[in-house]
């Protein structure tokens, strides 16, 4: 452990202390979950303050506050603005989620949709996608807590991963998704007065014209707009990020959890509001060689400069600031795979008369399944945080055009959409090992669009639109 | 080609202040859906 600033159990009476909270909250919110549709959908009736709120938070993870300055340290400048473009994800989706909401009224899950749109094959690749990217997710935002504690206390990798995943399952368990969007709220308002807190110090104690100066004379390459492989990553990081965005059932169950009218304005504010923020984080880490750190691996990079900048006091606050970041994505991302699996695995595959008493129940087991294998994947620290999350990139890209598709054109069929993903899949995986993650999103993204294409020139569909509305309602 | 102090400091200082306004926004839209009770 290097530059430890927080003793064992200082960290371990904040984890607590916060723990608690959280876990309270979540119960006070859900005390009145009734049904599925108030446990996963927080009753479709969320306004334009939690749902922009919630929108942000869950996109500003563990991955905006250590992964974007891994990748200013690593490609600099295109790293931070790289990263940032992921905004676009949100922005695009803003008029998605205005369609989802009006095709799906009762919709539950991206897997209804697929499902309904395209047929059972596509279905089946969908889900295959979806779950291997929610699972690399999780396991990266559960390293990204072990990785957190490990760097700024004395506490080992494996304490602070399993804290906080205990935490978030529990308050996700107890409180469905009203506690996610709430506990969003103001951990969205935490993170961002964090951040601001640690850039403001960090352009007070160094300076910006010292940071030009120090990168200027050891890494250079840092400051190069034309650096190569950074520039390949702006690019690919904006395919990923939209295939992210578009293909989760993290971002639909919102859509349909949003008031009617809201999921638009909601989506697009909280992708502008989004924007500037990797760069802020990210510019931190190039302050990392006029302070002489010297991480043992890139992902340290931010909670090392930001301890060091802040001294004892700040170590606090940037765990709080960083555990909100990580909490807000997890429970998330729990609550939407656990509906994802609920709906699409044990009501579609299992137990299609379930009740919503059932469904509930099943609902809240699997939040708990999921978090026990989360932490198992996490028990071995397989991969620096950045690596693994590129990795899910090679999935998710292929999905964005079946997706855009199936919402706005009826002539795409379910035989091209599920063979657009799965041979954007593969290809992509066969560049992700044989150049390197930087390609892996564009390439998912190129060859599913090109069989798509195909696939609309060759054997053009006619998707009736009504079959959304003549869908039975999932929930009932 | 390489950044420029300059246009290093217009990028951060824009990006920093685009992240001040965000907790005000948010603020705002919560008094507002408070007052017309539309938070849920």
């Amino acid at each position: 452990m290097l530059e430890a600033q927080l003793d064992a159990s200082v960290a371990m009476f904040i984890l607590l202390g916060f723990g608690l909270l959280w876990v309270a909250f979540g119960w006070f919110l859900g005390r009145n979950n009734r049904s599925i549709d108030d446990f996963a959908l927080a009753g479709r009736n969320v306004g334009l303050a939690f749902a922009t709120a919630t929108a942000m938070a869950t996109w500003i993870t563990s991955n905006t506050t250590l992964v974007a300055p891994q990748l200013t340290y690593q490609f600099g400048v295109w790293g931070m603005v790289g990263y940032s473009m992921a905004a676009l994800g949100l922005l695009l989706f803003a008029p998605m989620a205005a369609r989802i909401k009006a095709l799906m009224p009762h919709g539950f899950t991206s897997g209804d949709f697929i499902r309904t749109r395209y047929g059972k094959s596509a279905w089946w690749v969908f889900m295959l996608i979806s779950l291997c990217y929610a699972i690399g997710w999780l396991v990266s935002l559960g390293m990204a807590g072990g990785i957190l504690l490990s760097s700024l206390s004395d506490l080992d990798y494996h304490t602070g991963m399993s804290a906080i995943l205990l935490i978030c399952v529990l308050y996700t368990l107890l409180g469905g998704l009203k506690a996610v969007i709430a506990t969003d709220f103001v951990q969205s308002l935490l993170i961002l007065a964090g951040v601001l807190i640690i850039a403001w110090v960090c352009i007070d104690t160094v300076g910006i014209s010292e940071i030009h100066s120090k990168v200027s004379e050891w890494q250079p390459e840092l400051l190069n707009l034309a650096f190569p492989a950074a520039i390949m990553f702006l690019f690919n990081n904006i395919f990923f990020g939209i295939g992210e965005i578009f293909h989760s059932n993290v971002w639909w169950s919102r859509a349909f959890a949003f008031k009617a009218g809201i999921g638009r304005r909601a989506y697009f504010t909280a992708g502008l509001l989004w924007l500037p923020i990797p760069i802020v984080t990210g510019f931190i880490a190039l302050s990392a060689m006029s302070l002489g750190i010297v991480p043992p691996s890139a992902d340290m990079v931010g909670p090392l400069v930001a301890a060091k900048l802040l001294g004892s006091i700040g170590a606090v606050f940037v765990f709080v600031v960083v555990f909100s970041a990580l909490a807000s994505s997890m429970d998330s991302l729990l609550a939407a795979t656990s509906d994802l699996l609920t709906q699409d695995g044990y009501k579609r595959l299992l137990r299609p008369k379930a009740a919503s008493d059932e469904l509930l129940k099943a609902n809240k087991w699997i939040v708990v399944g999921l978090g026990v294998v989360t932490w198992l994947l996490c028990l071995p620290k397989m991969a620096t945080l950045g690596a693994l999350l590129n990795f899910t990139g090679a999935f998710v890209a292929s999905t964005i055009f079946p997706i855009v598709f199936g919402l706005y054109h009826p002539g795409l069929t379910g035989r091209f959409a599920a063979a657009a993903m799965a041979l954007g899949t593969l290809c992509s995986l066969i560049l992700y090992f044989s150049i390197g993650f930087y390609v892996a999103a564009i390439s998912s993204c190129l060859v599913s669009f090109a069989v798509c294409l195909l696939g609309l020139w060759l054997k053009p569909g006619r998707f009736d639109w009504r079959l959304f509305k003549e869908a039975k309602d999932v929930s009932q | 080609m390489y950044l420029s102090e300059s246009l290093l400091a217009l990028l951060v200082w824009i990006a920093l202040i685009g992240t001040a306004l965000a907790p005000l926004v948010l603020l705002l839209f919560y008094a507002l859906d408070l007052k017309d009770k539309s938070l849920w």
